[in-house]
Order: C-alpha cells, then structure tokens, then sequence
C-alpha cells in the first residue's frame, strides 16, 4: 500500500507540488498570523506567568495627589517612604511589598562596570560582549518572592537590613558560581573613592522572569515584547532599599481580603502620613495595554479564516480534479480486489502527508523569515521561539489537518457515491 | 456453483425506471465455461458486473457457493469479489503508470500476501502467458495481444475461482484472439468457472454452452 501511495504521489508530482506549494503559502501565513496574534498578547501571558501569585491580587502603589482615579500614570509619581512600606510589610492582610527597579546599559554604564569588575574576577572575559546588555536589579527583599525567581542555592530573607548603602546583598546568576559561593563577601573598588561590598546571599537560575516595571507603570503600550526580562546567567539581584531611584513598588496581598479592603487599608495608612495613595491591580494594567492589541488580533483571527478557508477551497479543487483524472485507476483496484475503505485510506494519507510537509516547511520557513525581520527591531530570539513552541507549530498543525481533512471529503464523497463499474468506464477515455 | 433468480437491475433515466436487467434466471456450474452473447445494450456488461460482485442487484436472488450475494453490503461484497472473482476487459484495464510486473501483482496486495510470494506468484504467472521478459515495461510499450496476456496473468496470479471475460477478444486480432481462447480453455480445463462475454460466434462457439440476452431477459440458451 505504501508503494503504492508513493507512486501515485510520484506520477501525479505536479499537482502534488502544486498543492505543497498552496499548503505552505496558506500555511506560512496562518504561522505567521498565529505569531502577531500571540506576541500581541505574549506579555499578558509572560507577566502572567513571570508572577508568583495571582495577578488580580497584585498591585502597584502610588502615593502622592493623584487626581485621576482611573489612570495608573506614574510619570509625577511620589515617593513612597520607607516607613510607609515598612509599616506594609507588618501587615498581615499583605503578603509582600517592596519597589523594584531595573537598569540595563552597554559597556560604560555604571552597573556594567561593576558587573564586569564582578566577571573580570572571574576571568570570564567571553561575556565580555559589547552587545550584551547587562541587567542589574535592584529589589527590595519585601517583594523578591513575588517574582518566579528560582534560587539554586541559598534562599530568600525579607528581613535583610538595607540601610548600609554601600554594603548590599547580592543574588547572583549561575554564570558567578565558579568563582563565589553563598557568603562570599566581594569588595569593589569603584572610581578610587568608592568600595562596594557585596555579600553573596544566592544564586538563581536562568528560568527565572522579571516583569519590567518600568512599561507596567507608565501608559506605554505592550508594543515591543520588552515587558520582561528573562533572567540571564550574568545578572545580578542587588537586595536594595527604597532609595533606589526611579522604583516602582509593588505589593502582593492575601487573597482573603477584596481590592478594595486592601485599597482602604493603604489609603488609611497613607492619611496618616499626610499623602493620598492608590492601589492599581496588576491585572488592570495589562488588561488596558493589550485592549489596543485585541483590536489587531481580532483583525488577525478574520484574515486566518480567509486563509484557511481559500486554502481548503483550492485544495479540495486539486484533489476532485486529481481524483476525476484517475477514476480508471480506482476503478481496476476496486476490479482487482481493493476495498472502497482501502482507496480513500490510500486518498487521505496522500492529503495528509501533503499538508504535513507544508506545514513542516512553512514553520521552518516562517521561523527563518520572522527572525530575519524581527530580531531587527525589537523581537528577541527567546521570544520567538518560545512563541513558535507555544503557539505556532501547535495551530500550523492543526491548520494542516484542518485542510486535509475538509478538502478531503468532497473527494471521498464523490469517489464513494460512484459505482466501480463507473470508475472503471473511465478506462476507455 | 452460481445461482441467478429473477434478478432484476434498473437504472433511474429521466425519472423513468428502466431494467437493464429484467428478470434473469441463470445457473453456472463450476466447471463450465459459459458464453454470453447479445446485441449492443442488451445488459451483458451489466450481467458480468453483478455476477463479479462489481455491482448490486435492484432485486432478485444472487447465491454464488451458498452464500446470498444479494443481501452483501460493501464490505462483504469486497471480500467476495477480493477472493473469488477476476476480470479480464476488453481495454485490458491495466493500469498505465505500473509495470507489467505491478499490475499483475495488484491483486495480490488486497489479500495481504508477502513480497516474497507475490513475486514468486508474479514472474510464475508471465512466465506462463510467455510475456516474462517483459515485466519491467509498461503497458503501452506492450502490443495488444501481450498486453491481454497481462491482463490474464493479472486474473491468474489471484487464483479466484470465477473469471470474468467482457469482450476479452474484442480489441485483438483473429490470431490474437484465438490464442486468447485457448489460454481461457486451458484455465477452464484447471478448474476455473470461465464465463465470456462476446460478439463473435467462433468464440461463443468453443464454449461450454451460450446464453442469449435481449433486453435484459435471456431468450435462448
Ligand atoms: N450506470 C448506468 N446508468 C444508466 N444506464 C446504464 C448504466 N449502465 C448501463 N446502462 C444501460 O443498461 C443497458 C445495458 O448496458 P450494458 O453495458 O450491460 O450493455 P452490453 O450488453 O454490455 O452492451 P455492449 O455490447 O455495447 O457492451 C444499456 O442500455 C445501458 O445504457
Ligand atoms: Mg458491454
């Protein structure tokens, strides 16, 4: 039977090719359609997951006269004071709190060099790479189990004192670990004048996500997938306190207490010490930055049912042409003992290995293509991949079989409904 | 071995039934060889078909060895037809893009014979009609007559025990044909129920016996 079907692929080869090639335009735009639509919403789903908790129970603080309920701008933010999340974190309806901030800089930034002094100790000169960017958070201890952050060895403490500016807590990546262990105390010498002293509280593994909370607080849309960072073996997790400039401060609480419970409690609070606050949920956050990407997505959704749809046409025309062009051979294998079951059997392992292959081709093809002309702009590598395992090559398959499976029953039904008497009359034209 | 009652096969022409066969009362012993003759549209073809199991009768009783043809759905009307019957047309129907060698192996596939057998079977079978050295060409690079010697090493090489010839001389030569004869007579002589359809009244006549149809009924044996 196998040779059979390869025969007939190899005696039909031109409209096999044909109907490959229909497959793989349709396919690669249904994998490239699947691909907008998923990195539109990929950094719902990526901060969705980068959290330990639930994102309806997570929330970002803003202190100071805001005027505007709504809005969750923070551009004229005011600080929140140090005594304010520390009274926070005693209470029990809250489960952490604390700011974070994140820098990323090229080779002369400040963080870069203290992170390449902490490399160059190492003689790890190969991450020496002037594209790499460099990512140095600074996290208050309050806030660092609201992160996925797995530690490979030592372990989180809330309790740290932050209060010595130039003697900081260190979590660092794998990349660290051949040359520091837990308890290291690491002095750097920074311009002459300055000694840094860090003391090596752990390390985490790459698989960790940090939301970047820089786009989560300002209006910026999720345009570019830039909404997180994945944790780099080259990192460093500096345990800071709230001095950190330009932290945004988070605050997770039990899920005992409703939004607005909690929202009463930090505005009590706030009164106290002469301020407004507000707390906005996390969840609001993303739901209004990828309201405008919806938009896209839903226009994406209509343009990958046209696709599907034309692409299931025109294969099924192929095929009813292919199968009318060859009653006279289905005709003698029904005369020489083939079951009708057996013909369309042979018929749709035909279609199928067809559309498998062009969607094979098509999500490697789109791969290469997306890469070529993402990686350009904003897309990284990680995300596109990730994205492709995810979504892509999940829907392309499904796509393939849907086309196999519609455009083969038109056919079937035709060959069926046809006496084999009539199919062999085919053999005299 | 084959018993027809009453079969009757219509077809719907412009709403209108029409019998192609009205009324057959037929019965084929297993070692005979049987002639059908008939003017152009009688229902010849359209006997051959249903007594191959190619076909399905609109009502009357079809019994080939005991078993009710008639009452087969697809999938035992397959079976039957998978292991006891063969067909020899008169285009020969082979299939063009296979080998000699394929085609009379194609038979053998259904019944799920091993490789090793089926090119036993084979080359056995060409060997026999003479056209062995020709099992790597393809059909249209075959004359007539070797191409009608496939089609017969094709009705061979399943070993069924009915053969079902419709014009088997029809597109051959008188040379040709009268060799055709002599390889179904042989057959016939091994044991094979041999039942041919034709215009010729030489061919009819080495037969067993001849039925006459007429539309659709038989008039005279
Ligand atoms: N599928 C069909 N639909 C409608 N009518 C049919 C069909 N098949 C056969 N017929 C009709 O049945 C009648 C008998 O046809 P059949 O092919 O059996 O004749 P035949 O005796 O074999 O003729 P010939 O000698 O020309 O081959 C014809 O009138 C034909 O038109
Ligand atoms: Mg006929």
């Amino acid at each position: 039977m196998g040779k059979i079907i390869l025969k007939n692929i190899i005696h039909r080869k031109w409209s096999f090719i044909v109907t490959i090639l229909i497959n793989i335009v349709a396919l690669s735009m249904i994998a490239m359609s699947v691909y907008i639509y998923e990195n539109t919403t990929y950094c719902e789903k990526i901060i969705d997951k980068s959290m330990r908790y639930d994102i309806d129970n997570i929330g970002i603080i803003t202190v100071g006269n805001l005027e505007t309920e709504e809005g969750y701008m923070y551009d004229d933010m005011g600080e929140i004071s140090q005594s304010m999340v520390n009274e926070l974190k005693e209470n029990d309806k809250i489960i952490s709190v604390g700011a974070i901030g994140i820098e990323e800089g090229f080779d002369n930034s400040d963080i870069a060099k203290i992170q390449h002094e902490l490399i160059d100790n190492e003689d790890n000169k190969n991450n020496n790479d002037d594209d790499e960017l460099l990512h140095y958070y600074g996290m208050d201890s309050g806030i660092m189990d609201m992160f996925n952050i797995e530690l490979t060895e030592g372990s989180i403490d809330k309790t740290i004192d932050t209060s010595d500016e130039l003697t900081n807590y260190v979590y660092l990546g794998e990349g660290y670990k051949k040359k520091y262990k837990v308890g290291d105390v690491i002095d750097i010498q920074y311009k002459n004048d300055i000694h840094y002293r860090m003391i090596v509280n752990g390390f985490f593994s790459s698989k960790g996500i940090i939301a970047e909370p820089n786009v989560i607080s300002t209006t910026a849309g999720f345009t570019s997938d830039k909404c997180c960072f994945k944790l780099k073996d080259s990192d460093v997790i500096i345990v800071h306190n709230m001095a950190y400039n330009g932290a945004v401060c988070f605050m997770v609480w039990n899920d005992n207490y409703s939004y607005d419970e909690i929202q009463n409690e930090v505005n009590k609070l706030a009164k106290r010490y002469d301020k407004t606050a507000h707390v906005v949920k996390l969840s609001k956050i993303i739901k209004e930055k990828v309201k405008e990407g919806n938009e896209i997505s839903g226009y994406i959704m209509d343009v990958l049912w046209i696709i599907l749809v034309t692409a299931v046409i025109m294969v099924t025309c192929i095929q009813i042409t292919n199968i009318l062009n060859n009653t006279s051979q289905y005709g003698i294998m029904y005369a020489n003992g083939f079951s009708a079951g057996s013909i369309m059997t042979m018929l749709a392992v035909e279609t199928f290995l067809n559309t498998i292959i062009a969607a094979v081709m098509s999500i490697v093809v789109v791969k290469k293509l997306i890469k070529f002309i993402f990686t350009a702009v904003t897309d990284e590598n990680e995300v596109i991949d990730y994205i492709f395992k995810e979504y892509v090559i999940g829907v392309d398959i499904l796509a393939a079989f849907i086309i196999s499976i519609v455009s083969i029953v038109i056919p079937m039904i035709i060959i069926y409904r046809m006496k084999p008497v009539q199919l062999i009359g085919g053999e005299d034209t | 071995m084959i018993t027809l009652r009453n079969v009757v096969k219509s077809y719907n022409i412009d709403n209108k039934n029409f019998n192609a066969l009205d009324g057959i009362d037929l019965d084929i012993d297993e070692t005979e060889m049987l002639a059908v003759m008939g003017p152009s549209g009688s229902g010849k073809s359209t006997l051959l078909n249903i007594l191959g199991g190619m076909d399905s009768v609109t009502s009357g009783e079809y019994i080939f060895d005991g078993t009710e043809v008639n009452n087969l759905k697809a999938s035992g009307l397959h079976k039957f037809r998978r292991d006891n019957v063969s067909f020899v047309f008169q285009q020969f129907a082979l299939m063009d893009k296979y080998t000699i060698f394929e085609n009379v192996e194609l038979p053998l596939i259904p019944k799920h014979i091993s490789k090793l057998k089926r090119k036993k079977i084979v080359m056995k079978q060409l060997e026999r009609m003479g056209i062995a050295d020709q099992a790597n060409k393809y059909p249209t690079q075959l004359s007539g007559g070797q191409q009608q010697r496939c089609a017969i090493a094709r009705a061979l090489a399943s070993d069924n025990r009915l053969i079902l010839a419709d014009e088997p001389t029809g597109a051959l030569d008188s040379h040709n044909g009268q060799e055709m004869m002599n390889i179904l007579k042989e057959i016939n002589k091994e044991g094979k129920t041999v039942v041919v359809i034709t215009h010729d009244e030489r061919i009819a006549s080495q037969c067993n016996r001849i039925v006459y149809i007429r539309d659709g009924k038989i008039t005279s044996e």
